[in-house]
C-alpha cells in the first residue's frame, strides 16, 4: 500500500469535486505557494528568511452562491476551517490560510448581473476585479468612481471586506457608500440578503456588519452597487501650502464651506519629495495640496473659483493644473516596482489614520515623532499624505520604512511590531482611529482590543452567534484563535 | 536575456499584482499561479533553491502564451515574457519539458518542422525553389499543416500580381516555436538551415503571412548572429498586399457588402512587431468600412490563446483562453473576423460560432475566388 497518500484528504477533495467539479478544485503547490503571499511585509519577510508558510489542503473556486452555501456547509459538516479569498492582494494578512483548511476563491464569480440605468446601480458578483467592473462600466457611460491603489487588482469582494477606499473618496465616499444591498453566505450555510436600498428605517442595515469584516463573519457573494455617469468634466489644481497647518486648514476650509472636491491631496514635505519631485517631475519643495472637481461643467467651474479663493486666503501659491492632470493619469505609477517599495526587502507599512480636524495633525507629528525618534538606531522613515476629507475631519496615509532590516529574525520581527504598536499608540491616544482599508487581518488583529477597548465585546458576541466553531477565516480581526 | 536581466524582472516582478487584471491565461483560470507575479514567484523559488521544479509548476511555464500584454500593461515594461522563456530553458536543461514539447522539438530534428514533413500540395510544382524570384512566400510550418486555405489565397495574390514567385521544397520551421518552447541552441541552428535555404533562392523579397516566420526573420535572426542576405527585404504578408494595393498590382473592382468586421490583433504581429495599420487599410479597402475595434486592441488585444505554440503544449488551456477573446469579439457583434496569423485562425475557429479569415482569403474573396 503506497503511504503517498492521504486516503482522507482523497476523500475530502473527491467531495469537494462533486460540489464544484474537478476541475474547479485545486491541490498544487504551485497555486498554493503563490496565493501564501500578500502585500504584508510578513509574508515577503518570511519568503525571504525561507519559513513555510500556512498553507490550504485545497483551494476550490465556485461560480455561483448556491456552490458557496454548499462548499460553507460542507466546511461545517467536516469541521474544516475555510478562507473566503478575493485578489488575495491585501497587506495584513487576511486571506492567509493559518489554520490550513480550504480556501474559497471567489475570483469565477466575476458576471455583471444587472445595468440599471434609471436608478444607477449595477448588480455584481463579488469576485469580480474592480477594473473589469469600471471598464464594464466606462463602456455604458457610468463609472463607479472607486480608485484605490489596488484597482488593478483586487476584487470587490476585498473591497467590501476591508471597507477601501479610492482616491476620490472626498466626493464619492469608501465602498460603503457606494453599495446599496449585499448578499452574503452566512457561517450556517444560509444566504442573508440585505434590504434593496440601504437609507431606510426598517430597523438597523444588517449589511454594515459585513464591510469591513474582511470575511469572518459570512463570505459575500453579491453587491448592488452605487453608479455614477461619466464626469462630464473632472479638472485639477495644484498649490503649494506654506506648512502642513496651513494645508490641513485649507483643506478643512474646502470640504466645511460645502465643496464637493472629488480629489483632496495634501503631501507632506517628504512625500512631495519623494512622490511628486521624483515621480511626477514637481519642481517646488514645500506642501502641496492637489485638489479636483467634477461632473456637470457650470459646477465644476463655480467650485473651483470658491476653491481658488481659500487657498488664496490661506497662502496657498498655485502651481497650475498640470500636475494634477499629470498624477491623474498615472496615478498608479507608484504601486509598480521600483518605485513601490514591495520588491525590497525592507521593513515597511501603512498605518492610516482618520481623526476629526482638532486631532488630525497632532497626531500626525506624534507619530512621526514615534517612528523617527523612536526607531532612529534603524534610521526609519516616515512619511505620509493626507487623501481622504470630510466635513468632519480627514484621514493621513503615513508609511515608516527602514531599509537596514537586522538580521536577527526575532529582533526584526519585535521591531516592526513596536512599530506598528507605537503608530496606533500615537493614534488612539490623540483621539484617531486607525483606518486600515489595507486591511486590519492578522497585522492590527491583536490590538483590537485594545484600539476598542470593551466594546470589542460585542464583535466577540455576534462573531460566536454566527461562526460558534470559529471556522470562517479564523484568527482575523482579533476575533480569537 | 542574461540571467541577471532576468533576476532583476524577478526580484520587481514577484510581489506585484498590478497587471494580473490583463494576463490571457488568468482571465481564463484566474489562478494566481498563472499571472506574472507567479511565474516570477515560481521561478525564484526554484532560483533561490527554495524548490525544486514539481510537474505542477513545470506546466505552469507552458500555459503562458507569451503574449506580453503584462510587459505592454506594466508602467515599468518587466520583460516577463522572457522570464517564462528563460525558466522553459531550464526546464528543457534537465530534460523535464512535457512530452508533448519534447514531441515537437523531435519531430523538427526529424523532419524540418514541428508536424512531419509535408509537400507543398496547394501549389503546382512549377512554382517551388525558383532562383532569383521577385518573391519566395515562406507559408510557415503550420500555415501548411491547419490552413492550406491560407496558402491558396496568398500564392492566389502572387498570381495576380503577376510577380514571380516561389517556395521552398522543403519548407523547413523557422526555429520560433523552438526558441518559444525552450531550445534556443536548436533554434539557432534551425536558423541557419533556413537562412542558407533563403540564400539559395535569393529572392528579392521574403513574404510570410505567420508572424512568428515574420519575427523570426526580422528580429530574432539578426539577434541570434543568423544573417540573411542584406538584398532580401523581409515583408509580412499584410504589409505586401497592402503594398500590393498601393502599387496597383492588385486592383478591386468591387467591396464586399460587410459591415462589421473585427479585426483580432495577432500578439506576434501587432504587439511584439509594431504591426496594426496595415491589415486595418486592407479591411477599409476590401470593405468600405473601418474595422471595427474590439473593446482591447492594438497593442493590448488579448492573446487568442495560440501564442508561443500554447496550443500545442496545452490545448485545453488554450481553448479556455480563445473563448475569453471571443467573448470579448462578441460583444461587437460583428459579422466576420479578420485575422493575420495562421495561430490566431485556428484558436478562435475553434470556439466562435462565425467565420475566421485570414487578410490574403478577404482580398481573394473580393477579387472573386480561386487565383491559381
Amino acid at each position: 500500500m503506497s503511504q503517498d497518500i492521504d486516503y482522507l484528504q482523497e476523500e475530502l477533495i473527491h467531495e469537494l469535486e462533486k460540489i464544484v467539479g474537478p476541475e474547479r478544485v485545486l491541490t498544487d503547490q504551485a497555486e498554493k505557494d503563490v496565493q501564501s503571499i500578500d502585500v504584508w511585509w510578513i509574508t515577503r519577510y518570511w519568503f525571504f528568511n525561507r519559513e513555510p508558510f500556512p498553507q490550504p489542503f485545497a483551494i476550490v473556486f465556485p461560480e455561483c452562491t448556491e456552490e458557496v452555501v454548499r462548499l460553507v456547509r460542507w466546511c461545517n459538516e467536516h469541521q474544516v476551517p475555510y478562507v473566503p479569498r478575493g485578489g488575495g492582494a491585501g497587506d495584513s494578512g487576511g486571506s492567509w490560510a493559518i489554520h490550513g483548511g480550504l480556501v474559497i476563491d471567489l475570483k469565477r464569480m466575476d458576471k455583471i448581473l444587472e445595468l440599471n440605468k434609471k436608478s444607477l446601480t449595477v448588480r455584481v458578483q463579488s469576485g469580480i476585479i474592480q477594473k473589469h467592473l469600471e471598464e464594464y462600466l466606462n463602456r455604458h457611460g457610468y463609472t463607479m468612481n472607486h480608485f484605490p491603489a489596488s484597482f488593478n487588482t483586487s476584487a470587490l469582494g476585498g473591497f467590501i471586506s476591508t471597507n477601501g477606499t479610492g482616491v476620490l473618496s472626498s466626493k464619492y465616499g469608501k465602498v460603503s457608500d457606494m453599495v446599496h444591498q449585499l448578499e452574503v453566505v452566512l457561517p450556517n450555510g444560509t444566504i442573508f440578503k440585505s434590504l434593496p436600498v440601504r437609507l431606510h428605517s426598517t430597523g438597523p442595515d444588517y449589511s454594515r456588519l459585513f464591510f469591513g469584516a474582511e470575511g469572518t463573519l459570512g463570505i459575500i457573494t453579491e453587491a448592488l452597487c452605487k453608479i455614477y455617469p461619466l464626469p462630464e468634466r473632472r479638472t485639477f489644481r495644484s498649490f503649494i501650502l506654506p506648512s502642513l497647518s496651513e494645508g490641513i486648514e485649507a483643506g478643512r476650509k474646502i470640504m466645511v464651506n460645502g465643496l464637493m472636491p472629488c480629489l483632496m491631496r495634501l503631501y507632506d514635505e517628504f512625500d512631495t519629495r519623494h512622490i511628486l519631485k521624483n515621480q511626477f517631475g514637481l519642481e517646488q519643495d514645500g506642501c502641496v495640496l492637489m485638489t479636483g472637481f467634477d461632473g456637470l461643467g457650470k459646477i465644476v467651474d463655480a467650485q473651483m473659483e470658491v476653491a481658488l479663493d481659500i487657498m488664496q486666503q490661506s497662502g496657498g501659491k498655485d502651481i497650475g493644473e498640470e500636475l494634477g492632470n499629470t498624477w491623474w493619469t498615472n496615478r498608479y505609477r507608484s504601486y509598480y516596482p521600483p518605485l513601490d517599495y514591495i520588491c525590497e526587502p525592507w521593513m515597511t507599512a501603512v498605518t492610516d489614520t482618520v481623526a476629526p480636524y482638532e486631532n488630525i495633525e497632532k497626531i500626525y507629528w506624534e507619530m512621526k515623532k514615534a517612528v523617527e525618534e523612536g526607531f532612529q538606531k534603524w534610521n526609519a522613515q516616515f512619511h505620509a499624505h493626507f487623501s481622504h476629507w470630510y466635513d468632519w475631519g480627514t484621514s493621513f496615509y503615513p508609511t515608516f520604512l527602514i531599509k537596514n532590516v537586522p538580521e536577527d529574525k526575532k529582533e526584526a520581527l519585535s521591531i516592526y511590531h513596536a512599530l506598528i504598536d507605537a503608530c496606533v499608540m500615537a493614534s488612539i491616544k490623540n483621539g484617531g482611529v486607525i483606518n486600515e482599508h489595507h486591511g486590519i487581518g492578522l497585522r492590527f488583529g491583536r490590538l483590537m482590543k485594545e484600539i476598542y477597548g470593551d466594546n470589542y465585546n460585542l464583535a466577540l458576541t455576534i462573531k460566536n452567534a454566527l461562526d460558534p466553531d470559529h471556522l470562517l477565516n479564523p484568527g482575523k480581526l482579533g476575533l480569537g484563535d | 536575456m542574461g540571467i541577471q536581466e532576468i533576476r532583476e524582472t524577478m526580484k520587481n516582478c514577484r510581489f506585484c499584482f498590478m497587471c494580473r487584471h490583463a494576463c490571457p491565461t488568468f482571465l481564463a483560470t484566474k489562478l494566481d499561479s498563472h499571472t506574472p507575479r507567479g511565474y516570477a514567484l515560481l521561478l525564484s523559488e526554484i532560483d533561490e533553491g527554495l524548490k525544486e521544479w514539481s510537474n505542477e509548476c513545470i506546466a505552469r511555464f507552458y500555459q503562458c502564451s507569451q503574449c506580453g500584454l503584462c510587459r505592454e500593461d506594466c508602467e515599468f515594461h518587466w520583460k516577463e515574457d522572457d522570464l517564462v522563456r528563460h525558466a522553459r530553458e531550464e526546464i528543457v536543461a534537465i530534460g523535464r519539458e512535457p512530452q508533448n514539447v519534447k514531441g515537437i522539438a523531435e519531430s523538427v530534428r526529424r523532419t524540418g518542422t514541428p508536424f512531419g514533413h509535408r509537400k507543398n500540395e496547394s501549389i503546382g510544382n512549377v512554382f517551388k525553389n525558383q532562383q532569383n524570384p521577385d518573391v519566395l512566400y515562406f507559408a510557415g510550418c503550420s500555415t501548411h499543416q491547419f490552413h492550406p486555405e491560407v496558402v491558396q489565397s496568398l500564392t492566389g495574390l502572387l498570381n495576380y500580381s503577376g510577380l514571380s514567385w516561389t517556395m521552398l521544397e522543403p519548407e523547413i520551421c523557422c526555429g520560433m516555436p523552438l526558441f518559444d518552447l525552450g531550445y534556443p541552441t536548436f533554434a539557432h541552428q534551425q536558423a541557419e538551415s533556413v537562412a542558407q535555404l533563403l540564400a539559395d533562392r535569393n529572392p528579392r523579397l521574403l513574404v510570410t503571412g505567420c508572424p512568428h516566420c515574420y519575427r523570426a526573420f526580422q528580429e530574432k535572426y539578426p539577434e541570434w548572429g543568423v544573417s540573411l542576405p542584406s538584398s532580401i527585404q523581409v515583408m509580412h504578408s499584410t504589409e505586401f498586399i497592402d503594398q500590393l494595393m498601393r502599387e496597383r498590382k492588385i486592383e478591386l473592382k468591387s467591396k464586399l457588402a460587410l459591415s462589421r468586421v473585427c479585426y483580432h490583433d495577432p500578439c506576434q504581429l501587432g504587439r511584439k512587431m509594431g504591426i496594426y495599420d496595415f491589415p486595418r487599410s486592407i479591411i477599409h479597402q476590401v470593405t468600405g468600412h473601418s474595422p471595427i475595434e474590439i473593446f482591447h486592441n492594438r497593442e493590448k488585444a488579448e492573446c487568442c490563446g495560440a501564442g508561443s505554440a500554447l496550443f500545442f503544449s496545452d490545448p485545453g488551456i488554450s481553448t479556455q483562453v480563445a473563448r475569453v477573446r471571443w467573448n470579448r469579439i462578441q460583444e461587437e457583434n460583428p459579422q466576420l473576423i479578420v485575422t493575420a496569423c495562421q495561430n490566431c485562425k485556428t484558436a478562435l475557429q475553434g470556439v466562435s460560432s462565425i467565420d475566421v479569415l485570414d487578410i490574403s482569403e478577404l482580398i481573394i474573396q473580393v477579387l472573386g475566388g480561386d487565383q491559381s
